[in-house]
């Protein structure tokens, strides 16, 4: 176990510097250049050959491309990023200031969504093809079918023709917030998240509690269910320790898929409802070439899908006493 | 082979609602198909009789009200082509966007462009990642080793760094390639955009599949008897993995097409004057707002993606429940 979980981590080096080599890469060689976003005005005016050169150098552009990867990596590992082309901040800052809000959002869809996904992926396997299990997979798959900016532009809408004044359509905090009470700041901030809240959490329903029926399903399936009925006991405990228990299991597959989402945020949503988040930072940063930025991002990005897949692995191991790592199916 | 999938048919049929799904997508696909002549040729007429951005209003324009003929003619000069007021009404049963194009000639081209989409995707990364999936499974070891490896990378890259470049580095190539339809070169890449990234999640379901028939008697008997690793995954490894690629293939169709739909949000996806589904629904979304109730524009697109999605997911949620080799003792569950 503690060999294969070495042997894992160091795995995640050549992973590592694989995927940031290739962003690296395609984001360097792709036309249009960050000077091109500095000197000129939308290109408007011509910049001289000169000026044009010492912006590159100054950017460091000049050097051959494995150099300036090169001095990227050694930098990253330092969790130096550097500083932005676009505003001359440094891109962690950048990155912290927009964290906290795309952090929030998704912990609350992910916890809001397990925490309603479950129940209902658990109630429709408990009956299957039951009435519960058939409406509810018929809606879960209606909500799934619409697009979260059609969502987010309806409830937008909604509140604004009804009009549900208490509920705000964009941004992440009222005007008087210094003013409040830290118990009202809470509040002023979750009417803020509300709507995309919502929008952030829904699509995923669909999937997480087809997944922890399907699971279910197997499980019931099995003769310790079959057992434990015939000794008596109660549905309910059947369904939740005998039937529940045992999904556990695969749930971790579905926390690891859904931990590397925590920091992608959205950049529709964010427009939309005017949210500071890193999916807007990263957008806007590929459009105007933003590389520090870019790579910054991407490589915490890729951070964190690989330490996700590690743990999911080895909470596997933990969790279940028959996984074993051998070397073949590593 | 042939008796697993008869009696994955025969579970199929009794499914309504996987059942339901495929007959209703059918229909709109035969319809949808029988109109392309008609939406091909009338997707980007502009009559700006329908058009009605200057007077925002609730009811849908379907009338022939006479607006100013001699203004959007000399405004959009040759461009301007009417319906004529027989065609006029058959163009308006779902209203006139701004620019005063046919909502309903739109949405039937833009459906065939949106289910081209997911079919690329779908073929892409059954094609992609079933061969990927099956020879790294197959092969084990260092092979396996690098090959889940580069799935990882390309897991890890930022997606829409990538379609966005994508864009950018090929679309003269492409457009010189396909014989200058620069258009249908959007189309195309867009396709790759999307086929590109699904085809990760294949290649892994494909590998687990092989690694655990891999060690079934049947393999082992095949090669025992002298087969080789060509013979063993066309013949014994292929057949097995069918009724998983369908099912995934399946759900992948209407995943790209919802993929597609926030590309063209963000700008990135179809370009205009060419319209998808995605197209279609965000600038719906961009036209209408609180104080501007050009309902039509959002209801007709969205209601059609809706429906087409909805009948996927059913379809592909019936398909999975019919190949699902344990569904055949699933009745246990019901209790």
């Amino acid at each position: 176990m503690i060999t294969y979980a070495l042997r894992r981590l160091l795995l995640l080096i050549p992973t590592y510097v694989g995927i940031t080599a290739v962003t690296f890469g395609v984001i360097h060689l792709s036309p249009g250049s960050p000077t091109l976003f500095h000197g000129s005005d939308g290109g408007s005016q011509e910049m001289s050959e000169a000026s044009w050169k010492r912006l590159e150098s100054h950017f460091g552009l000049d050097r051959p491309l494995h150099v300036q990867y090169g001095q990227w990596l050694t930098r990253s590992v330092r969790l130096d990023f550097g500083t932005s082309f676009s505003d001359g901040r440094a891109v962690l800052q950048k990155i912290a200031e927009k964290l906290p809000w795309t952090l929030l959002l998704s912990t609350i869809s992910i916890v809001g969504g397990l925490l309603i996904s479950i129940p209902i992926g658990i109630r429709s396997a408990a009956r299957r093809g039951g009435f519960f299990d058939r409406i509810s997979g018929v809606l879960l798959y209606a909500m799934f079918s619409v697009p979260s900016y059609v969502v987010a532009m309806l409830l937008i809408v909604a509140v604004v023709v009804i009009p549900i004044e208490a509920i705000p359509i964009s941004g992440v905090r009222a005007d008087h917030f210094a003013s409040m009470t830290p118990l009202e700041k809470i509040g002023d901030i979750s009417r803020h998240l509300l709507l995309i809240a919502i929008c952030f959490t829904y699509p995923s329903l669909a999937f997480q509690s087809r997944f922890v029926r399907g699971n279910m399903l197997d499980v019931l399936g099995q003769d310790y269910i079959r057992t434990a009925r015939s000794k008596g006991l109660n549905e309910r405990a059947v369904i939740w320790r005998h039937g529940f228990g045992n999904t556990l299991i695969p749930m971790i597959t579905l926390l690891g898929l859904l931990l590397p989402t925590v920091i992608s945020g959205s950049v529709i949503l964010e427009v939309m409802f005017q949210i500071p988040g890193i999916g807007k930072l990263f957008y806007d940063a590929v459009l105007q070439r933003d590389f520090p930025t870019v790579m910054g991002l991407s490589s915490l990005t890729a951070m964190l899908v690989l330490l996700a897949t590690l743990l999911a692995d080895l909470a596997y191991g933990l969790a279940d006493p028959r996984v074993r790592y051998d070397s073949a199916r590593a | 082979m042939v008796w697993v999938s008869r009696r994955a048919w025969r579970r199929f049929r009794g499914d309504r609602l996987g059942f339901a799904g495929g007959v209703s997508l059918g229909l709109i696909g035969v319809t949808m198909i029988l109109l392309l002549p008609f939406s091909t040729s009338w997707f980007n007429v502009q009559d700006l009789h329908g058009a009605v951005r200057a007077n925002p209003t609730i009811a849908m324009p379907t009338s022939y009200d006479v607006y100013s003929v001699s203004l959007s003619e000399s405004l959009l000069g040759s461009r301007f082509v009417g319906f004529g007021s027989m065609m006029h009404s058959v163009a308006g049963v779902f209203g006139f966007d701004d620019l005063g194009r046919s909502v309903f000639f739109r949405v039937g081209l833009g459906w065939v462009i949106s289910m081209m989409i997911g079919a690329g995707a779908a073929v892409m990364a059954t094609v992609i990642g079933v061969g990927w999936g099956t020879v790294s499974g197959l092969a084990g070891g260092a092979i396996d080793q690098l090959m889940m490896r580069i799935v990882d990378i390309l897991y890890g890259l930022p997606y829409v760094l990538f379609v966005v470049l994508l864009r950018v580095v090929l679309a003269d190539p492409m457009t010189d390639w396909l014989g200058g339809r620069s258009q249908l070169a959007g189309v195309v890449l867009v396709v790759l955009a999307i086929g590109s990234v699904s085809w990760l999640t294949m290649a892994r379901v494909v590998r687990g599949q092989v690694l655990s028939l891999k060690t079934q008697g049947f393999v082992e008997a095949a090669s025992a008897n002298g087969a080789g690793s060509v013979r063993i995954m066309v013949r014994h490894i292929f057949p097995n993995v069918v009724g998983v690629v369908i099912v995934y293939a399946s759900l992948i169709v209407p995943q790209a097409i919802l993929q597609e739909s926030f590309l063209s949000f963000l700008g990135i996806g179809i370009q205009s004057p060419l319209p998808s589904l995605g197209t279609l629904a965000s600038d719906g979304v961009n036209a209408v707002n609180a104080f501007v109730g050009f309902w039509w524009l959002i209801v007709f697109p969205c209601g059609m993606l809706f429906t087409t999605l909805l009948a996927m997911n059913f379809l592909g949620d019936g398909l999975r429940d019919a190949f699902d080799p344990r569904g055949k003792c699933g009745m246990v569950g019901s209790g």
